[in-house]
């Protein structure tokens, strides 16, 4: 039996009825990532292998008591590098977070430890979550596990690539304009940004707070939902929080096809124009011929707003992102430049030293979109442009069950290819950021392959119908037969 | 010269110290005197991840005081962020509130009423802001143009502030400081800050001078401060424009040891805050039933309890204006009134005129004063019944205010009775009498002579001698001396 | 364009290196232009969201939590002294 290869739902079983045992399986993940870690170089923060393995122990003594519980229980689970976890270094994929480690656990992996998870690493990122290759980390670019050559998608790249590469069932990412989606969709896994709100975002090293959630990476459509259903709860310390309880998100995939009257699915069609390259828009189109019929209805949409989507998002990205990192000044935590001088000086020379060009380029930008005279010109118009694009969604919302599109336009580009070009850099997240300013789920599931190079389908829903979204990828993964796929390393 | 128009403007920081956690974490608020950052968590040390979390008393409080300042209040109140980097500053941006983008303050357009000597002033308030304090610098060598290196301790990181600001309404430091005494008074009332902590409330004031450029004072810890900033800045804008200068816009900053504004900034430019609103808190939403919920819970403020002070105690307005300008003295005054029921007036006088001197003399604060309601009601007791002279307890008074001992415990120990024995005043007065014979028969045709000699019986019991008796005593020997029953 | 770059490198308090500076100073430009484009679209009466889930605040209790300790607040910081986290000179 290869236990690296089991769905995190099936595995959770096998290890409390003792099918598997916990030591060996860590065993496996640990030997894994040695063999595979310098090709792919999708972790920042490995767990010392004896922390793993006494954490393993415990956890078969738990077993043995009888004491075992958790929905996760032993299972092994990768977290996104800029989700803080108490006594394990969290660094955003910056040098100025290169030693700094929390004194407190995100709420998320709280909830993680709770259900009896094994946190085996912190995974690569783009720094502070601003890219969509993983090429800005300060750690390394990650590969993609099916082609070594070309970038996994970012921001959580490294969380995708650990998947992909058969190292962990689950993993968590961060998805502030598609940093979940993106990453599923180069690396054929699956991805999930929930409504904003759903999730906490407490101990989210925050990029652009208005847009963020954490969001359930895993290899298969199930294993999201079981990862969702640990990860989604109110939390009082998270003031946009949405109070009240969540479904069971596992329960409702027993019987996805059980949906009321027929399925009604719009292609938004400005997701299918321009800049989407045929590639994909074949194999979308593929895909969304497998699925019509049976009660499920394809139909195009216009929603003409989200032509604005993009700059709309780069603005309120860059704004928030200016004011997020600038707590970054050496005083508290983190890297601190060696000079001497007074507040300003070291203020802007550790700043200097310590973030990456994407990062300043970003901060600089929104400066500019806040500062005085400028405000009502950028910040302010990409908020009235946000709200069309939310009475764009909700009209569509009226007419179809969810909307789909494709995840990227293009397929897994070569590392290096737009790295120094940031315009040709931020058009890749032209799919997936309206999802992010509208705060609706989106999900990304393996649409198909062009060689080996995968091709993800977006599939958005409404605010909270979490639910509804993943009957509807499950069937539609059904009816795609691609699943729990481990690129061939 | 002639008088030039003067517009004052103050924008008060005042610390909500009554509440028992901070604005958005629930660290303690009493960080007074405790060791440097130990009263910090990941929210208010600004940690990567941490998000603020409102605490609801906060706007309870707020809203108090938003009805006490008669200002209209917001239903939808928003936070924002306002950009500025300095090392007290735990995320570089302070978390307050603006109205722009559809945010609101949670307060606009209020006022506070004084009433000074000669009319009556209203005093706009134009908003307030809910908004999170920074930390505290410390610079090694006592100041911040020496100091090698900043230390600082965030304990004082997210305490609840309101800022309130005013109109540029105020046209002397007198009614500046007017003002700041009557909104202490009614902070206190209301119970949401002890203004005499401190640091618990520090002012920014405004000034310009003959619509010259306008002065901003930072930060000035004291409202005697605050009048004294001013005075010296309208002095020195007056000077400047004698010499014909043009006063420019800057901030200042108020040397308290020094008594003096200086310049705060060399390289003075623009302030660019970028303010926005802050997503990681939803709009506060202040419904009409919270509004109501709080007027009705209302305490008695000061200008109530001045008019109640009028029609129960049958005090004088400025008796009462003065009681009520500060709670603690307010409160003082009716806890002695609730112990010497019989005239309430006589209470209200030892408190103003004796009271109120000594402890300024001493240097005091009500706060530190050892003397309570019973020791001023027990001498004024000691008094009627006779026991003690006016003069005694005049004697007494700084005593008890000192030392915490009761009046009755000082005249004992201080044998400080009163001597109303006439046998022995006799005796004392025959003695005085022997021994200023020129005095003695001078008096027989001189009242000042008279006076002298109960002067120096005075002197010599220590002002113990019953002032009647001893002037009956007095004018017995004299009658004797001139009938020539006495001889010297 | 490159007195605004200075302007904004001070305004941010990033400093950067002559290079940065040359690549900065194109990329505004483009950046610039790709956000004008919402200069195209009509916004007049609409009004702007600012929190995407319509949420009210929904408050804390009044009620002290533990703080955390002096170590741990302090482990972080580059440079510390007796208790205080050590900062540069203000001037
Ligand atoms: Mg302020
Ligand atoms: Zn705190």
């Amino acid at each position: 039996m290869d236990v690296l290869s089991k769905p995190a739902n099936e595995l959770g079983e096998l290890i409390l009825s003792g099918a598997i045992s916990i030591v060996d399986l860590i065993d496996k993940v640990y030997e894994r990532i040695m063999k595979l870690e310098s090709k792919v170089n999708a972790i920042i923060t490995l767990r010392s292998r004896s922390d793993l393995l006494k954490e393993a122990e415990n956890k078969e003594k738990e077993i043995k008591r009888g004491a075992a519980k958790g929905l996760l229980f032993g299972v092994p689970v990768a977290v996104k590098d800029n989700i803080s976890t108490k006594g394990i270094r969290t660094t955003c994929g910056s040098k100025i977070l290169e030693n700094y480690v929390p004194p407190y656990d995100a709420t998320v992996v709280k909830l993680l430890k709770k259900e009896g998870a094994i946190i085996i690493c912190k995974t690569n990122m783009d720094e502070f979550a601003m890219g969509s290759s993983t090429e800005t980390s300060y750690f390394g670019p990650t590969r993609n596990p099916w082609d070594l050559e070309r970038v996994p998608g970012g921001s959580s790249g490294g969380s995708a690539a650990v998947l992909a590469a058969g190292i962990v069932p689950l993993a968590l990412g961060s998805d502030t304009g598609g940093s979940v989606r993106c990453p599923a969709a180069f690396t054929a896994t699956v991805g999930l940004k929930p409504t904003y709100g759903l999730v906490s975002r407490y101990g989210l090293i925050a990029y652009a707070n208005s847009l963020e959630q954490i969001g359930p990476m895993a290899r298969n459509v199930t294993d999201v939902a079981l990862l969702l259903n640990v990860i989604s709860k109110y939390d009082e310390n998270d003031g946009t929080s949405i109070p009240g309880s969540r479904p069971d998100y596992m329960y409702s995939l027993s019987n996805p096809y059980h949906i009321k009257g027929s399925l009604k699915v719009g292609l938004v069609v400005e997701m299918m124009g321009e800049g989407v390259s045929d590639e994909v828009r074949k194999v979308i189109l593929r895909a969304l011929d497998k699925i019509s019929g049976e009660g499920i209805e394809i139909e195009e949409v216009s929603l003409s707003s989200l032509k604005y989507a993009l700059p709309a998002y780069y603005i309120i990205a860059m704004s928030e992102a200016s004011s997020n990192l600038a707590r970054y000044d050496g005083v508290r935590y983190g890297f601190r430049a060696k000079i001497d001088g007074d507040w300003n000086k070291v203020y802007m020379e550790t700043r200097a030293q310590g973030f990456g060009l994407e990062v300043k380029r970003r901060i600089i930008m929104g400066t500019f979109a806040l500062s005085a005279g400028y405000f009502d010109q950028y910040y302010l118009r990409a908020l009235k442009v946000r709200t069309l694009i939310l009475n764009d969604f909700r009209r569509a919302f009226k007419k179809f069950n969810v909307l789909v599109g494709p995840t990227m336009p293009i397929l897994p580009f070569k590392i290096g290819e737009k790295i120094k070009d940031p315009l040709a850099m931020y058009m890749c997240d032209i799919e997936t950021v309206s999802a992010n300013l509208a705060g609706i789920p989106a999900i990304s599931i393996p649409a198909g392959f062009i060689g080996n190079l995968p091709v993800g389908l977006q599939i958005m829903a409404p605010p909270l119908h979490e639910e509804l979204l993943l009957k509807i990828s499950k069937i539609f993964e059904d009816k795609i037969g691609l699943r729990n796929l481990i690129a061939p390393l | 010269m002639e008088k030039l128009k003067v517009k004052i403007g103050l924008e008060v920081h005042v610390q909500l110290t009554k509440l028992k956690t901070k604005l958005f974490c629930s660290c303690p608020s009493d960080y007074r005197g405790k060791p440097p950052n130990t009263y910090v968590c990941p929210v208010c040390l600004g940690l990567p991840g941490s998000l603020p979390k409102v605490n609801s008393k906060a706007i309870e409080y707020a809203v108090m005081v938003a009805l006490a300042l008669n200002c209209k209040i917001n239903r939808k109140v928003m936070f924002f962020r306002k950009h500025y980097f300095y090392p007290d500053m735990t995320k570089n941006f302070q978390i307050t509130q603006y109205d722009r983008a559809g945010g609101a303050p949670i307060a606009v357009n209020g006022y506070l009423k004084l009433s000074t000597s000669d009319k009556e002033k209203v005093v706009r308030i134009r908003r307030i802001n809910i908004e999170e304090d920074p930390g505290k610098l410390v610079y090694p060598t006592g100041s911040i143009i020496t100091s090698p290196y900043t230390l600082v301790d965030y304990n004082r990181a997210g305490i609840a502030l309101l800022e309130i600001v005013t109109e540029p309404d105020i046209e002397t430091p007198a009614e500046a400081r007017l003002f700041l005494q009557k909104l202490r008074s009614i902070l206190e009332h209301l119970d949401v800050c002890d203004c005499g902590l401190e640091g618990a409330v520090r002012t920014d004031a405004n000034i310009s001078v003959a619509g010259g450029g306008r002065v901003e004072i930072k930060n000035i810890g004291s409202i005697k401060d605050v009048e004294k900033a001013l005075m010296y800045e309208i002095l020195r804008q007056k000077e400047a424009l004698l010499k014909g200068l043009s006063i420019r816009s800057e901030t200042r900053h108020w040397d308290d040891v020094r008594k003096v504004t200086v310049p705060l900034r060399v390289k003075e430019e623009e302030q660019d805050y970028r303010y926005f609103p802050e997503a990681d808190i939803p709009p506060i939403i202040i419904t009409e039933e919270f509004i109501e919920k709080i007027a009705k819970q209302m305490p008695e403020l000061p200008d109530e309890r001045l008019k109640r002070f009028q029609r129960e105690y049958g005090l004088p307005y400025y008796d009462s204006s003065v009681l009520v300008s500060n709670k603690k003295l307010a409160d003082f005054f009716e806890e002695t009134v609730k112990l010497y029921k019989r005239n309430p007036k006589k209470v209200a006088n030892v408190i103003i005129n004796d009271f109120l001197r000594w402890i300024h003399e001493k240097g005091l604060e009500l706060d530190n004063v050892k003397a309570k309601p019973k020791d001023i009601a027990e001498l004024l007791k000691l008094l009627d019944n006779g026991i003690i002279s006016i003069k005694i307890a005049k004697t007494v008074l700084p005593e008890i205010i000192v030392s915490g001992k009761s009046p009755s415990q000082v005249v004992k120990e201080r044998k400080l009775l009163k001597i109303s024995d006439k046998q022995i005043i006799r005796q004392i007065a025959l003695k005085i009498f022997r021994e200023h014979k020129k005095a003695a028969f001078d008096a027989l045709k001189d009242k000042k002579a008279i006076n002298y000699l109960i002067g120096q019986i005075m002197k010599y019991t220590k002002g113990r001698a019953d002032p009647a008796v001893t002037g009956k005593v007095v004018k017995e020997l004299l009658t004797d001396l001139k009938e020539g029953k006495l001889k010297l | 364009m490159e007195k605004l770059l200075e302007h904004l490198s001070w305004l941010a308090r990033v400093k950067l290196c002559n290079y940065e500076r040359k690549l900065l100073v194109n990329d505004i430009a483009k950046i610039m232009e790709f956000f004008n484009r919402l200069g195209e679209i009509d916004v007049k009466d609409v009004e702007p969201t600012t929190h995407v889930i319509e949420l009210v605040s929904v408050f804390r209790e009044d009620k002290p939590g533990k703080p955390l300790s002096l170590d741990k607040a302090l482990k972080n910081a580059p440079s510390k002294e007796g208790g205080f986290f050590k900062a540069p000179r203000i001037l």
